[in-house]
């Protein structure tokens, strides 16, 4: 029974990470439809910025944090418009981005192997101390992850309900051709969203650098989990993305447990293509919001 | 009775596109459809031909059912198409275009030059054959469509507005064309078109559709004097 | 029209003289022979691939996942049964196209673009732990050894001739599949799949087609591949194999003919000076991946086709 619990509590964690990591590919995805195969080393890049910025240049924890996403931002907006944009505007932009965000993605990889080296890096933890709670150990740190991961998917529902942007987005990820003729400037949202996407996949970078170590080759497996979670969630569904994740982190760790850890990846591929076969528009359909 | 459709109904959720339409078209005559935008034309004739099995209902040609088949299937039992939006094998030419609907359409599977030829010239785009696609303009671009479209030997031509975005001189062109096709090659032609004059000037009968639904069915003069359709369609203003 | 024929077909019987006679008079430098040898190999990788993703449209991302398990099957049948690797190669490569064709090709039938390339990708990082669990044939991470010489005592040369006569092969009935109307119907699908639909084309029969061709020829290589290093391990499964070849298929010009060839020549031989930069040999390569396309979206074909208008055009004044 305890073995069960932990292996719940931990399949809680890990999949609330990876939703946030699935949540920017879902984002990017949703309004551009263009699938960013620079993923994983963007939540690397989060991670490394952070802890660059806390280990050496000595910002405080929440500081180095902030101060990263801030520059995820204006490497989202780099992104796009150095390269993104200008492949949208031609008519073979569906495989172009793809093959240019492989490339991007490996450049990024390789650049910060060169710049960091190969040693492995991790946050350190946002609260020390655990509790107990019928038999079952869970840290502070986890609970405090759990909680922020679930407060960013609430800012982001309510952004995408409330807000005109979210709105704008919305309509965007629907119909282009609809939000272009209520005069809406789509190349613009196009950018805002990447920005966001890259934005909210480095943050969860950091999250899940205090959790797991890092280095720039594991940003690949990252993707692949994303791309799996993303398609059972429905392709563009924030929501959506956020419970798949959730579902295949619970499920992964009962695997750990009971199974043993060399079959997690097969039950990765076994899943997703189940998930293909019975619902190709994944669990919880494909609209955003 | 060539083509026969039975309670045919498409849904999109809760989307009727196409709503319980009955259809009988003889053989050997000009079929009109018109209707408002979204009356659910396309979606009929991608009931038909195959691209959507239709949600309920029955799409009988020649005495077989053929609701259910895939489309490749439903082409080798002689029905043939063209789209509304001008689609074309880009990166080809346009003699591998047409051989495209020689060589998979037609049930021979053998590639008949003669015949390629007879509709090239049939059509008068003898000096475009090694032009790739992508580089033709409009009026081409539906030649083309329509040349791979009879290579596969149809015996009955879906058309969907075949003369959106031409000019006049070109469309009197296809006008001609239609007719030829009807008259001298024997094929039954079905025809959504948006310019109501256009379309009571060259078809037999016409059927309206709106909502997804049949409102009118019968001879082209009596159209412009029902008043249903005036009320849905014509009464909109000129289109 | 003769003029631009003449040009290429020049080029071509040229290249191809220079890689018959090379042995002959650079007997001894065996590196460089090396070069040629990976440089066929790659060469009808990619070209299986550029089938599959240029002609085809289909997004799969598994080619280099192909080609190493036609090098893991040919290897260990050649071992474990004593057959000849000569007739093994060829087995392996239709046991790897129907392996391909079940795994991938049929459950992507159901598939559209973006899907299909993440199944891909999936089934191709899914393979090294396959290996891992299976160790015991397989040999694991460690990768599978001692795969048997094509005969004994073979020499190099040999190995250049029979990688030769693969490439020479594989390229020629590439280049009749593509202008067959097989290969048509690829690029019809590609181009408008709803009006290929409706001209006739069946379009599982020739996806399942377009996926067992591709993967047999790339199945070919990796066989031949494996027969010549003498050991195969999920190491060519890795990031930098993968990236090589997609470089290729984009350099060459994705659904052009000699494109992937050209994409191949290229970066063999520019990766063996890239080597001489030590760590930053991907960063350059995954660099060049995004530059190529932001500038070159046509790959190096569209040199052969300026050239090609200048030609033209030329003719033109003349007349």
């Amino acid at each position: 029974m305890e073995m069960l619990g932990e292996a719940m509590i931990s399949g809680i964690i890990m999949g609330s990470l990876f939703g946030a990591m699935a949540v920017g590919l879902t984002i990017i995805y949703g309004v551009i439809k263009m699938f960013n195969f620079a993923h994983g080393i963007i939540a690397i890049l989060g991670a490394y910025l952070a802890w660059w910025l806390f280990s050496s240049v000595h910002l405080n924890l929440i500081g180095a944090i902030a101060f990263s996403f801030f520059l995820m931002l204006l490497v989202g907006i780099l992104i796009f418009t150095l390269i993104i944009r200008v492949l949208l505007r031609t008519p073979r932009w569906p495989y172009s981005t793809i093959i240019a965000s492989i490339g991007l993605g490996i450049f990024l990889q390789n650049l910060l192997l060169q710049i960091f080296g190969p040693r492995i890096k991790s946050m350190p933890v946002f609260f020390e101390g655990n509790i107990k709670v019928g038999g079952i150990t869970i840290g502070w740190h986890e609970i405090s992850l759990i909680l922020i991961v679930l407060s960013l998917m609430l800012i982001l529902r309510i952004f995408f309900k409330k807000t005109t942007l979210g709105n704008a987005m919305r309509a965007v990820a629907q119909s282009p051709e609809g939000a272009k003729i209520v005069g809406i400037n789509t190349l613009k949202i196009f950018s805002y969203a990447y920005m966001m996407g890259i934005a909210v996949t480095g943050l969860s970078g950091v999250f899940l650098s205090t959790k797991c170590y890092v280095i720039p080759h594991r940003g690949w497996d990252w993707m692949v989990k994303g791309f799996i979670i993303v398609a059972f969630g429905g392709l563009g569904n924030v929501m959506g993305a956020y419970y798949a994740a959730l579902l295949l982190g619970i499920l992964e760790a009962l695997v750990v447990t009971y199974v043993g850890t060399v079959w997690v990846w097969n039950f990765w591929f076994v899943s997703f293509l189940v998930i293909l076969l019975i619902r190709p528009e994944g669990l919880l359909g494909g609209r955003m919001g | 009775m060539v083509l026969k459709t039975e309670g045919v109904s498409k849904y999109f959720g809760d989307l009727r596109a196409v709503d319980n339409v009955d259809l009988e078209i003889e053989e050997g005559e000009i079929y009109g459809i018109a209707g408002p935008n979204g009356a659910g034309k396309t979606t009929l004739f991608d009931v038909i031909s195959g691209l959507w099995p239709p949600s309920s209902g029955k799409v009988i040609f020649k005495n077989d059912i053929i609701s259910g088949l895939k489309p490749y299937q439903i082409c080798h039992k002689g029905i043939a198409r063209t789209f509304q939006i001008s689609t074309v094998f880009a990166t080809l030419t346009v003699l591998d275009n047409i051989k495209i609907g020689a060589v998979f359409g037609a049930k021979t599977k053998k590639l008949d030059s003669s015949h390629i030829n007879e509709i090239i010239e049939f059509l008068g785009i003898q000096n475009k054959k090694d032009t790739i696609a992508q580089n033709l303009e409009l009026y081409t671009i539906k030649l083309v469509m329509l040349a791979a479209a009879l290579a596969t030997d149809c015996k009955l031509l879906l058309l969907d507005e075949p003369m959106a975005g031409l000019t006049i001189a070109e469309i009197d062109n296809f006008l001609q064309i239609i007719r030829k096709m009807n008259k001298e090659w024997g094929i039954t032609i079905v025809i959504i078109e948006h310019l109501i004059d256009t379309l009571i000037d060259i078809s037999d009968r016409i059927i309206i559709l709106d909502g997804g639904k049949v409102i009118y069915k019968g001879l082209p003069e009596e159209l412009t004097k029902d008043k249903k359709v005036i009320e849905v369609y014509l009464g909109k203003g000129e289109e | 029209m003769l003029n631009k024929i003449g040009w290429k077909k020049m080029a071509i019987w040229l290249s191809l003289l220079v890689i018959v006679l090379y042995p002959v008079f650079f007997h001894s430098n065996s590196y460089i022979m090396h070069i040629f040898i990976l440089f066929f190999c790659w060469a009808v990788l990619a070209s299986s691939w550029n089938l599959l993703f240029g002609y085809a449209g289909i997004w799969s991302l598994a080619q280099v996942g192909v080609f190493v398990i036609g090098a893991y099957s040919s290897g260990m049948m050649a071992k474990f049964t004593g057959i000849s690797p000569l007739i093994c190669i060829p087995l392996a490569a239709i046991l790897t196209a129907l392996i391909v064709t079940l795994f991938v090709g049929l459950p992507s039938l159901r598939l559209k673009g973006i899907y299909i390339c993440v199944f891909s990708l999936m089934f191709a990082d899914a393979l090294p732990s396959v290996l891992t669990q299976t160790r015991k044939w397989t040999g694991g991470g460690r990768g599978f050894h001692d795969i048997p010489p094509l005969w004994n005592n073979i020499s190099r040369v040999h190995y250049y001739y029979v990688g030769f006569a693969i490439f020479l092969i594989s390229l020629f009935i590439i280049y009749k599949i593509v202008n067959s109307s097989t290969g048509k119907a690829f690029i019809a699908l590609r181009d408008s799949r709803d009006f290929a639909l409706s001209l006739g084309i069946n379009e599982y029969k020739e996806r399942l087609k377009v996926f067992a061709l591709s993967s047999f020829f790339a199945g070919l290589a990796g066989a031949f591949y494996g027969h010549y290093l003498g050991h195969i391990s999920p190491s060519s499964l890795g990031i930098s194999p993968f990236l090589l070849a997609i470089a290729m298929m984009e350099m060459g010009g994705l659904g052009r003919f000699p494109g992937a060839v050209i994409g191949a020549v290229v970066l063999v031989f520019g990766s063996e000076l890239l080597r001489l930069t030590g760590m930053s040999r991907l960063t350059i390569l995954g660099a060049a991946v995004v530059l190529i396309m932001l500038f070159m979206p046509k790959g190096l074909m569209q040199i052969v086709d300026i050239i090609d208008n200048i030609k033209l055009r030329k003719n033109a004044i003349i007349k």
